[in-house]
C-alpha cells in the first residue's frame, strides 16, 4: 500500500474508531473514494471487536496506561444486591471502580468500591480481605472515611458469569487531594498544614485500633468542602488495604497477599516495595512524600516512571525540597525528611509525633518570614561594554561592581552578590527571565559606550515581574570622572528603590573605592581566585591581592582580601605553620580598618583569624556581628558566622547564618558546601549529603562538596560510599593532607587498617617536605583505635594552632576520645571551658 | 564492553543535538549491559515477577546513568534507545530458544543459563518482531511507537517527547498499529499478546 493510500486508511479509520460501534460501518459504506482504502479500514475496524487484550501489556507484563476511554463495568440503573442503585461511574484506582449510588433500604447516598478480582477470586485472600474491613469499620473518626459493609453480586452477562464484590462506604463530595494538587501545583504552608494535621489525626486513630493504611497518598485524601472559604474537611479513603497489627503494636506484620505489591508505589516506603515488615512508620514514609507533593508541587524525580521513581529511593537520597522550594520553610523541611528517612526506625515512630514537631516551632517560622519581607531585592546584571574593545571591560564589569558594593550597604535591600550576576556575563538577553531565576523582584541592567574623550553611561532598572523599565537614564561625562560617575548610578538607583539613604550612609560610600581600577581590577580577580578554594588558586589571589596593595597602598578592601587569603591557606592548605599566616592575616585586617574603620569585610577577616587560629569563638563572633550590622549584604560575614556558630555548637543558627548567606550568593560554590557542612556538624548527614550534591551540580569537582559528602557518609556508616567519595576528595584537592587524613580515617573506621596505614606513611613522607598539621595524623590514629598516638599528636596539633580544633566540639569523629580525661584538657586548650559546652 | 556513565550521558547529549552517528555507539553499550542484565535475571530464576525487561531496562538507566545529572530530552533518548535494545535481546534470546529446541544447529547453552520465555511466547515474540518490521515498511512511526511501548515501557507522554509529536498523535497511531499487528498475527494459531505467561 503507498502512503497516499495509507494516509487515507488512517484518516478514515480515525473517524470511524471515533464514532459509536454500531454506526462505523454504515458510516464506510456512505464513504466514497478508493475500495482498497474502505476494505482496510474495514479488515482494521473487525479487528477492534476481536483484539480483547492483544498489547495491553508491555513485554514484561507491565500494564499499559490506558490510552482510550474507559468503560465502565456497570452502567447506571444497574440494581446491586438487590440493594443499590447504581447513580454514576466516579473513579478507577488501584483497587477497582467506584461508583455513587443509592442505597434503597436506607434511603440515602453511598459509594461503592468494587474489589478487584485478584482478591475477589480467591477464597483465602477475600477471608482475610473480609476481616480488615470489620477492623476499619471500627474506625470511627472524622477525617476516616466511613466503611460501611461488604456485599457480593451475581449476574449473568453476555461474557458469561459476572461475581462483583464491593464494599459501601460513606459518599465524600469534593476532591481528592490529587486532584487539588493537580490544579493548583504546590500548596501554601497554612493550608497543607490544615489538612495535613487532619490525616496526622486519622492515622493517628487507625493506627491506635492497629490498622496500617498501606497505601497513603494524595489520591485516598478527600477535601470536603466546609463552612468558610478556606475550610475543608480532610477525610482519609481506603483503609480498606490495611492490614491487621497484632495486639502489640511494635511488632510487625507482612503484606496480605503474600505476593506482588498492593498499593501505588509512587508513595510507598522502601519496606513496602521490598515487601518487608511493615509498621506505623511506613504510613509515616508515605506521609513524608504527601507532604513532599504539597510543599513542592511534585513528588522527587517527578518526571520518571513510577517504578524508576520508587527504585531510586531505595537506593538514593530524596532531593532535599529546598531545591525546588528555596523559600520553604526550614521546620517542614526537616519534619519531612525525617519522615523520608529509609530506615524505618531513624522516622518519626508515630503520627502524634509528626504533629508535635511540626506546631512547635510554627510560631518562630512565621516571626522570620516577616522580618524578611520588608527587603527590596535586585541584581545589578553585569553593565554591557559595547564598546568593542576588550580593555574597557574592567570599566563596565567596575561600575557594575561599584553599583553592587554601594546598594549592598543599605540595609534594606538584598543585592545579589557579585559572583552570582557576573555568571551571567555573556548571556543577558533576557534580563526578566535572569531576575526571575536569581529570585529578585527588580533587576539592573546597563551599558557603556565611550564616545572620543568621554563616556556614556546607561542604565535601567526593570520589573521582574511585567518586564517594565521602572527607571533608566542616561550619563555622560569625561574619563576622570569615572568614580563619580559610578557613585551617582548607585546613588539614583537606591533612590528608585525607596530606600531611605541617609546622609551617614552616604559619606559611607566614600573611601571604599581605590583611587585608580587597576587596584580594583587586581582586587577583584584575588576575591575570584580565593573562591576557587584550590592550593594555586589561593596562592594566585594572595599575589593579586599584593598588587592590589603596590598599586593603591590606601585601598582597604585589598588589604581584607590579603588576610582573608591568608587565613583561608592556614585552613586548608597549610604548607607551612598556621603562625606563619595568621599573624600576617591580622595584621592586614588591622590595616584596613585603620583606612577604613567601617569595612565590613575588614572585620570578618579579623573575625576568621579570632576562630581558627585563637579558637576564641566569642570574640570572633562579635567580630562577624559587627561586619554584619556594617554590611548585611555581604554574603562571606553570613558563611564565616555560620562556621563560627557552628563550632559552638548552635547548629540550628548557623545553618540559618549559611541560609542568609546562599541567598545573598545562591550560586557560589563555596558557600553551598559550607551550607552541607554546618548541616554535617549539627548531625543533619541527610541534608548534608544533599547539599553536597547540589554544590556539587554547581560545580562539578569541587572538593569541600566531596569533603562533606563523604564525612556525612561515613557518619551514616555508609563506608563503601564514603571512601569513594573522599578519594575524589583527594584527587580534587590535589592530595591535601586534610582530605589525606579523612580519607584514612574512614579507611580505618572501616577496618581497612592497611590502607589507612598507606595514607598515613603518605602523610609522613609528605611532612618531610611541607608542613602536614599534627591534627591529621591524629584523625586517622583515633580511626585506627590508637588513642594515645592520637592525643601526644592533638597536643602537638594545640601547640601548632591547628585549625581545624575549632571543630573539636562538633566534629563526631573525635568521639571515641571523648570519654578521656585527656580530652577534656584539649577541649579545654582549645578554649571550651565547662560553662560553655554546658550552654 | 565496559560503558562508563560519563560514555553514556557524553553520546545520550550528543543525540539530544540530533548527532544519529550516537545512537549507534550508545547501542553496543547499552546492549551489553542489558544482555548481562537479562542473563543474571534468568541466572537467579526469580520467582517474583517484578522484575520484567521493562524493568531491566529501568535498572539499566539507573546504572548507566544514574548518578549523573542529564536533562529530560536526553534521559529520554536513552530509553529509546533502550527500548530497541531490549527489542533486539528479547528476539535474540527468542531465536536462540527456538533453535535449541528444533536441535538444527548444536546451541551451547550455558548450564545457568535458564530461558525467559516459554517456546511459545518465543515464537509469538518473533511473529510480532516480523509484524513489526512488515509495518514499519508502511508506517515507521506507528512501528516505533509499538517498540518503545511494548518494549521499553515507555508511557506516550514521553514518547510524544521523543518524537516531537503531540501525545494525541501517539494515542492514534498506537491504537492503529495495535489493530493493523493484530489483523497481521490474528491467524496464526494461539496468539497471545495479552498478560505473559509464566515459564
Amino acid at each position: 500500500m503507498n502512503l497516499d493510500l495509507w494516509n487515507k486508511v488512517k484518516e478514515l479509520l480515525t473517524t470511524a474508531l471515533a464514532l459509536p460501534e454500531d454506526a462505523r460501518s454504515s458510516f464506510l459504506d456512505q464513504c466514497g473514494g478508493e475500495e482498497e482504502v474502505r476494505d482496510e479500514v474495514a479488515r482494521l475496524l473487525a479487528c477492534k471487536s476481536e483484539i480483547g487484550t492483544f498489547l495491553s501489556q508491555t513485554v514484561g507484563g507491565h500494564k499499559l496506561e490506558e490510552s482510550g476511554a474507559y468503560s465502565p463495568v456497570c452502567n447506571p440503573g444497574v440494581i446491586l444486591a438487590n440493594r443499590f442503585r447504581v447513580i454514576r461511574f466516579l473513579s478507577r484506582g488501584g483497587m477497582g471502580e467506584v461508583y455513587e449510588a443509592e442505597d434503597i433500604e436506607l434511603n440515602r447516598r453511598v459509594a461503592l468500591k468494587m474489589v478487584m478480582p485478584l482478591v475477589s477470586r480467591d477464597p483465602n485472600c477475600l477471608q482475610r480481605f473480609k476481616r480488615e474491613v470489620k477492623l476499619a469499620q471500627q474506625v470511627t473518626h472524622p477525617n476516616v472515611c466511613r466503611i460501611f459493609d461488604f456485599f457480593r453480586h451475581s449476574a449473568t452477562v453476555s461474557s458469561g458469569n459476572l461475581e462483583l464484590v464491593f464494599v459501601s462506604m460513606e459518599l465524600l463530595q469534593g476532591e481528592t487531594l490529587a486532584d487539588r494538587l493537580l490544579r493548583i501545583g504546590k500548596m501554601e504552608a497554612d493550608k497543607a498544614l490544615a489538612i495535613l494535621s487532619q490525616v496526622l489525626s486519622a492515622l493517628e486513630a487507625a493506627h491506635a485500633v492497629g490498622v496500617l493504611h498501606r497505601d497513603l497518598k494524595p489520591g485516598n485524601i478527600f477535601l470536603v468542602p466546609g463552612e468558610g472559604p478556606n475550610l475543608c474537611r480532610a477525610v482519609v479513603t481506603d483503609f480498606g488495604l490495611a492490614l491487621p497489627l497484632s495486639e502489640d503494636s511494635s511488632r510487625s506484620v507482612t503484606p496480605a497477599t503474600g505476593s506482588g505489591i498492593l498499593g501505588t508505589p509512587a508513595y510507598m516506603s522502601p519496606e513496602q516495595l521490598e515487601n518487608g515488615p511493615l509498621t506505623p512508620a511506613s504510613d509515616i514514609y508515605a506521609l513524608g512524600l504527601v507532604m513532599y507533593h504539597m510543599a513542592t508541587g511534585a513528588l522527587p524525580s517527578k518526571d520518571e516512571t513510577l517504578f524508576v521513581m520508587a527504585a531510586r529511593r531505595l537506593s538514593e537520597e530524596i532531593p532535599s525540597p529546598r531545591r525546588f522550594v528555596p523559600e520553604i520553610d526550614p521546620l517542614w523541611e526537616s519534619v519531612m525528611m525525617r519522615c523520608l528517612e529509609r530506615d524505618a526506625s531513624r522516622r518519626f515512630q508515630s503520627a502524634r509525633a509528626v504533629a508535635k514537631a511540626l506546631s512547635r516551632e510554627e510560631s518562630i517560622v512565621k516571626v522570620t518570614h516577616k522580618t524578611r519581607r520588608g527587603l527590596q531585592s535586585v541584581a545589578i546584571l553585569p553593565f554591557i561594554n559595547a564598546s568593542g574593545d576588550s580593555e574597557m571591560e574592567y570599566l563596565s564589569d567596575g561600575i557594575t561592581e561599584t553599583v553592587i558594593s554601594s546598594l549592598s550597604r543599605i540595609p534594606t535591600i538584598r543585592v545579589m552578590a557579585r559572583s552570582t550576576v557576573f555568571r551571567f556575563k555573556g548571556r543577558l538577553d533576557n534580563p526578566q527571565a535572569i531576575g526571575r531565576q536569581l529570585g529578585v523582584a527588580k533587576v539592573v541592567v546597563g551599558r557603556i559606550l565611550p564616545r572620543g574623550a568621554s563616556l556614556n553611561v546607561g542604565a535601567e532598572l526593570v520589573d521582574v515581574e511585567n518586564g517594565w523599565q521602572v527607571w533608566g537614564e542616561q550619563f555622560n561625562r569625561r574619563f576622570d570622572d569615572i568614580f563619580d560617575l559610578q557613585e551617582e548610578i548607585a546613588g539614583k538607583i537606591s533612590l528608585k528603590l525607596e530606600t531611605k539613604l541617609g546622609r551617614e550612609e552616604k559619606k559611607r560610600f566614600l573611601g571604599k573605592h581605590p583611587q585608580n581600577t587597576e587596584a580594583y581590577r587586581l582586587y577583584l580577580k584575588g576575591r575570584y581566585f580565593l573562591n576557587k578554594r584550590t592550593e594555586a588558586d589561593i596562592k594566585r589571589s594572595i599575589e593579586y591581592f599584593e598588587r592590589a596593595i603596590v598599586s593603591d597602598p590606601r585601598y582597604a578592601l585589598a588589604y581584607s582580601g590579603l588576610a582573608d587569603a591568608h587565613t583561608t591557606q592556614a585552613f586548608l592548605f597549610p604548607v607551612r605553620p598556621p603562625a606563619e599566616f595568621m599573624p600576617k592575616a591580622q595584621t592586614a585586617a588591622m590595616k584596613a580598618l585603620s583606612i577604613d574603620e567601617s569595612l565590613a569585610e575588614a572585620y570578618a577577616s579579623l573575625g576568621v583569624v579570632a576562630m581558627r587560629y585563637e579558637w576564641r569563638l566569642a570574640k570572633a563572633e562579635e567580630h562577624f556581628t559587627q561586619a554584619i550590622t556594617l554590611n548585611p549584604s555581604y554574603a562571606t560575614a553570613h558563611h564565616w558566622y555560620g562556621e563560627c556558630l557552628a563550632a559552638m555548637g548552635r547548629g540550628e543558627e548557623a545553618i540559618d547564618q549559611l541560609r542568609q548567606a546562599q541567598v545573598l550568593d545562591p550560586l557560589s560554590a563555596i558557600i553551598n558546601a559550607v551550607l552541607a557542612a554546618v548541616h554535617y556538624f549539627a548531625g543533619n548527614y541527610v541534608c548534608s549529603i544533599e547539599q553536597c550534591r547540589y554544590t556539587l551540580e554547581l560545580e562539578s569537582n569541587f572538593w569541600p562538596a566531596y569533603q562533606f559528602l563523604g564525612m556525612s557518609h561515613e557518619a551514616r556508616g555508609e563506608f563503601p560510599q564514603a571512601i569513594d567519595t573522599l578519594r575524589r576528595a583527594v584527587d580534587s584537592s590535589r592530595r591535601s593532607s586534610l582530605m589525606l587524613s579523612a580519607l584514612g580515617h574512614a579507611y580505618a573506621v572501616n577496618g581497612d587498617v592497611r590502607a589507612s596505614q598507606e595514607i598515613y606513611e603518605e602523610l609522613e613522607q609528605l611532612s618531610k617536605v611541607r608542613y602536614v598539621s599534627p591534627l591529621n595524623f591524629a584523625l586517622i590514629k583515633i580511626g585506627l583505635g590508637d588513642a594515645d598516638r592520637a592525643f601526644a599528636e592533638l597536643e602537638r596539633a594545640v601547640q601548632g594552632h591547628s585549625a581545624w580544633l575549632v571543630f573539636l566540639r562538633v566534629d563526631r569523629r573525635f568521639d571515641p576520645l571523648r570519654a578521656d580525661p585527656r580530652f577534656g584538657e584539649i577541649m579545654r586548650q582549645v578554649g571550651f571551658s565547662r560553662s560553655f559546652s554546658a550552654g | 564492553m565496559e560503558a562508563t556513565p560519563s560514555d553514556i550521558t557524553v553520546l545520550l547529549r550528543q543525540l539530544g543535538k540530533g548527532d544519529s552517528r550516537a545512537e549507534k555507539e550508545l547501542f553496543p553499550l547499552i546492549y551489553s549491559d542489558l544482555r548481562r542484565r537479562a542473563a543474571s535475571y534468568m541466572r537467579r530464576e526469580r520467582k517474583d515477577h517484578t522484575l520484567t525487561p521493562t524493568a531491566l531496562v529501568h535498572e539499566a538507566y539507573l546504572k548507566l546513568v544514574g548518578g549523573h545529572n542529564i536533562s529530560w530530552q536526553d534521559q529520554n533518548h536513552f530509553f529509546a534507545v533502550a527500548s530497541q535494545v531490549m527489542r533486539r535481546v528479547l528476539i535474540d534470546h527468542a531465536r536462540m530458544r527456538l533453535r535449541a529446541k528444533r536441535g538444527a544447529e548444536p546451541v551451547r547453552v550455558v548450564a545457568d543459563e535458564a530461558f525467559l520465555f516459554t517456546e511459545q511466547k518465543s515464537a509469538e515474540l518473533l511473529a510480532l518482531h516480523e509484524a513489526l518490521i512488515r509495518l514499519a515498511k508502511i508506517d515507521a512511526r506507528q512501528s516505533k511507537i509499538v517498540e518503545l511501548r511494548y518494549f521499553g515501557g515507555l508511557k506516550i507522554s514521553t514518547i510524544a517527547q521523543v518524537l516531537h509529536v503531540s501525545p494525541e498523535t501517539v494515542k492514534r497511531d498506537w491504537s492503529h498499529a495495535r489493530l493493523w499487528l493484530f489483523g497481521a498475527l490474528k491467524d496464526r494459531p494461539r496468539h497471545e499478546f495479552g498478560p505473559m505467561e509464566q515459564s
